[in-house]
């Protein structure tokens, strides 16, 4: 980092990095505020506090709307979901980053390609499957289709970032009799950890905000998830905005409480790997 | 931003859509539909992309800048000979991720326009048409997954030729400049 010296240039920074964070944290300030009014205040002064606090909202979302199934729905997937992702790249990034082997680049560019092609374009493919296999329907469509999604940027993150850790340790693991995957699990694992972080965070937000699967692959009520039953919130005649407001101010909690855990390896995680263009 | 797009994203067409109540029919004009909403899916990729540009412009050697100012270099000619080129890599990355996030945007123009694109079709792009024709009711617009699966296809032919042209403009810029 360079220190910043004239001082006009320092108060300009600081004069457009307070302007970007507002622009920010105004949407969240506004919904938090939004899910503590009713209809009527919302329309009539829809920037200000709360007059009264109103909180049935809140009630209502855990009475009239059930909606315990639909956030456990979503963090059963989510969890399961970031925990085989990291499983699965941290695997597949250590043999095509550490081992040689025949079309080892293909492998990868296989893999990394999943970057550039939208998976949604395989949609009507994943659907007919998903009934095929009788999975249509149940959670398990959308944790798997939510692990093939995060796999290809979590390989782009953790190949480069494994193959940056000298061979050195690993020969001298071998050499002390450590078995191949002693190896990935003493010396691999711990020493990525913020690449692992970063690939659980980076995918924590589409998987958790994903609208488009849900809305394909699932029909009944109590295997939905958030986003899909908040779509089913504005109703044809009417809509109660303090409800829905609630929901995204209770569904942002989980995302920043995660980002807040994690952001320490997040910020290393990105500049150490991955980056070297 | 970033660890909340979907949620603030809709919070953002509300007050877009309060205002129109209160101003001027922003999303109901055809004319000014689809410029809102691509304003609304920019928003989206902001957070993103800083940390993609943070990281790169943090992996930059320390050295390198000095060099350059030693040489005389200002803050402008730093940007626009150092920086700029050393990040080059990170915005062909960056501009690729928008380009294929963006062509196929669905939740947030179906939550601000429907499937159906209103009004009168303005805002309909390539993930609402998708959606419409693969699995939608015939009334509202549907084809069956046949049609379905067409514009899947034409999607992605679109998709990988601007990919194509995004990675090769940025190989040859970076040739150019290495």
């Amino acid at each position: 980092m360079i220190a910043v010296n004239k001082r006009w240039a320092r108060v300009l920074s600081y004069l457009i990095m307070v302007f970007y964070a507002a622009l920010i944290l105004f949407p969240l300030y506004l919904m938090f505020v939004t899910s503590l009014k009713d209809n009527r205040q919302i329309f009539t002064k829809p920037f200000s506090l709360p007059g009264p606090i109103v909180f049935s909202g809140y009630v209502k979302l855990f009475t009239v709307s059930q909606y315990q199934i639909y956030f456990r729905n979503s963090i059963v997937v989510t969890l399961i979901s970031l925990g085989f992702i990291v499983l699965l790249t941290s695997l597949a990034s250590y043999a095509l980053a550490k081992y040689q082997f025949r079309a080892r680049i293909l492998v990868y560019v296989y893999f990394v390609a999943g970057l550039i092609i939208p998976i949604r374009l395989g949609t009507i493919g994943i659907l007919k499957t998903m009934i095929n296999i009788k999975l249509f329907d149940t959670p398990w469509s959308l944790i798997i289709v939510f692990i093939a999604m995060g796999i290809p940027l979590g390989i782009f993150i953790l190949y480069d970032f494994i193959r940056m850790i000298p061979e050195e340790l690993s020969n001298s693991a071998r050499i002390d009799g450590c078995s191949e995957h002693a190896i990935f699990r003493r010396i691999i694992m711990p020493l990525t950890k913020p690449a692992l972080a970063t690939v659980a965070i980076i995918n924590f937000i589409p998987v958790w905000n994903d609208f488009w699967f849900p809305l394909i692959l699932i029909r009944s009520n109590d295997v939905k998830t958030v986003p899909l039953a908040t779509a089913l919130l504005f109703g044809q005649f009417e809509t109660n905005f303090g409800m829905v407001f609630a929901v995204l101010s209770m569904a942002s909690i989980p995302v920043m409480v995660f980002y807040l855990f994690l952001s320490r390896y997040f910020i290393k995680g990105l500049t150490k790997g991955a980056m070297k263009g | 931003m970033i660890f909340n797009t979907l949620w603030s994203i809709l919070l953002r067409i509300h007050t877009v859509s309060v205002r129109g109540r209160l101003i001027r029919p922003w999303l109901g004009d055809p004319v000014t539909a689809l410029p809102i909403l691509a304003f609304v899916v920019s928003w989206q990729f902001f957070g993103e992309s800083i940390i993609f540009y943070t990281a790169g412009i943090d992996a930059i050697d320390e050295e390198i800048l000095e060099a350059a100012r030693i040489d005389g270099a200002g803050f402008f000619g730093e940007i626009w000979h150092i920086i700029l080129p050393s990040i080059l890599p990170i915005v062909g990355i960056v501009t690729v991720l928008i380009f294929v996030g963006d062509f196929t945007q669905f939740d947030i123009v179906y939550a601000m326009s429907t499937s159906m694109g209103n009004p009168g079709y303005s805002t309909d792009i390539f993930g609402s048409l998708f959606y419409r024709t693969a699995f939608s009711s015939p009334e509202r617009g549907g084809w069956g997954m046949g049609m379905g699966a067409t514009v899947a296809t034409m999607m992605f032919v679109f998709v990988f030729f601007g990919v194509s042209l995004f990675l090769l403009f940025f190989n040859k810029k970076r040739a150019k400049l290495s």
